[in-house]
């Protein structure tokens, strides 16, 4: 880093002058100008002193009012929000990079495995039951930006009713549990649907009375264990059932 | 990013606080500091904040150097997306976040010209080959530099903005303005100095001569 300190340096010409200097002003009159020019001829790093606020100087001066910040339009902010936030598979084609080509490969034998594994679930969450519980409708949850966490949630039927089945990978042993919650689509409503059993799976029961094209939205926080009863906003992953 | 995210930002303050940490250099602003921190660590609230403060530094800069306002929205888009993406690839302790949102969007211009000279090249396929656009690169540095000078500036307070606008453009001296603005000669001075150097600060630490 250059010598630039506030303190004046001994020895070297005053910080003030080297910026008046570097204007192309003359610093004082007579005696002090032709001092300070004299340093500079003997001096390197008060010369680079000048040299530097010249030429920072020379470029402001270039300054037109087209360089004046332009905001981006505000449907820029909504782009970006929507590539991060939604489930990789729906991102539209052109806006896919090769990483997300490649996630969402993984995402999809990830849902392949667990589709396996969350049948079997459901199968034996329901023994008792004689009618075999069918898949209503399925979503795979997506990490949310600073998650590395993804799953997959199931909502099937069983003659006891709807059930929610979510599995998540990835997930840290929390400081606190995690909570999974039923969003509508704007995120204003939620219903806490239960805590997830250590870090990765969950059954719970659909709420009677409440329509899953209502609160499409599967959201799974980690909650401190701090008795409030409310959603953290810190959201892990989340996924959208289908209509 | 609609939902507030109060605790994540109350963790974001106290990871700032951490004394071992090495800042990149002490005349920068220690928010962003900070801010490139949290963004560094994944956390959710960063994305917004950064955005709100340098989207249009990206935005301007794509725009003055494709003159395309789609193309610039794009690049925009892109830049956030990336530097989101790739959060870990960023080191707070080398450099500053806006100096690295700056590179990674001088990076998307320049592939963008690339693009446009490829489609020239083929489209030209038969020319010759002076017929292929050299990169601006100059000239986009240029732009760079005043995009980023022209922001400082408008940052400063005042008197400082109007004493430097006075210096800059109207090419008076430091007694002139100090009697036109019935300030002391020392108060211009030191503002002069003061300003230079957050103007000179901004251009090396933004990554513009990267």
């Amino acid at each position: 880093m250059s010598p630039r300190d506030t303190a004046p340096r001994s020895g070297h010409l005053d910080p003030e002058v080297i910026a008046l200097l570097a204007l192309g002003e003359s610093p004082g009159t007579g005696d002090d100008f032709i001092g300070a020019q004299r340093h500079l001829q003997s001096c390197d790093d008060c010369r680079h002193e000048v040299e530097a606020f010249s030429a920072v100087a020379a470029t402001a001066r270039t300054i037109t009012p087209d360089d004046a910040l332009v905001a981006p339009p505000a449907s820029v902010w909504a782009a970006i929000d929507s590539e991060l936030q939604a489930p990789v598979h729906t991102l539209p084609v052109a806006q896919r990079s090769r990483r997300s080509s490649w996630f969402s490969l993984a995402a999809a034998a990830c849902v392949g495995l667990l589709l396996g594994s969350g049948a079997m679930y459901a199968v034996t969450s329901s023994q008792r039951t004689t009618v075999a519980p069918t898949i209503v409708a399925e979503a795979s949850l997506s990490p949310l930006p600073g998650s590395q966490a993804s799953g997959n949630v199931e909502v099937v039927s069983t003659s006891s009713g709807a059930q929610v089945l979510v599995d998540v990978s990835g997930l840290a042993k929390p400081d606190g549990f995690y909570e999974v919650w039923l969003l509508d689509r704007k995120g204003e409503k939620l219903i806490a649907l239960g805590v997830l059993d250590g870090t990765d799976k969950g059954t719970f029961a659909m709420p009677p009375g409440v329509a899953m094209s209502d609160y499409p939205v599967v959201d799974v926080s980690l909650e401190p264990s701090d008795g409030n009863p409310e959603h953290s906003h810190h959201s892990l992953v989340r996924g959208t059932l289908p209509a | 990013m609609t939902s507030p995210r109060a605790r994540t930002v109350l963790a974001l303050s106290s990871e700032g606080s951490r004394p071992d940490v090495p800042r990149p250099r002490a005349d920068i602003d220690p928010d962003v500091v900070l801010l490139g921190r949290s963004f560094a660590a994944g956390d959710p609230e960063a994305l917004p904040e950064a955005y709100r403060r340098w989207s249009a530094l990206v935005h301007t800069l794509a725009l003055r150097s494709t003159g395309n306002a789609e193309d610039a929205a794009d690049i925009t888009q892109q830049v956030f997306v990336a530097a989101w993406r790739g959060q870990a690839t960023f080191d707070p302790d080398l450099g500053t976040l806006p100096g690295w949102l700056v590179t990674i969007t001088r990076r998307r211009i320049a592939d963008r010209w690339e693009a446009r000279s490829r489609e020239l090249r083929a489209v030209e396929a038969v020319g010759t080959a002076d017929s292929r656009e050299p990169i601006a690169d100059g000239h986009d540095s240029d732009v760079a530099a005043r995009v980023l000078l022209a922001d400082e500036l408008a940052r400063l307070g005042e008197p400082q903005k109007r004493i430097l606008e006075l210096a800059f453009f109207q090419d008076l001296t430091h007694a002139q303005i100090a009697s036109l603005l019935s300030l002391p000669l020392g108060t211009v001075k030191s503002h002069i100095r003061r300003s230079l150097e957050r103007l000179r600060t901004r251009l090396e630490v933004d990554g513009v001569s990267a």
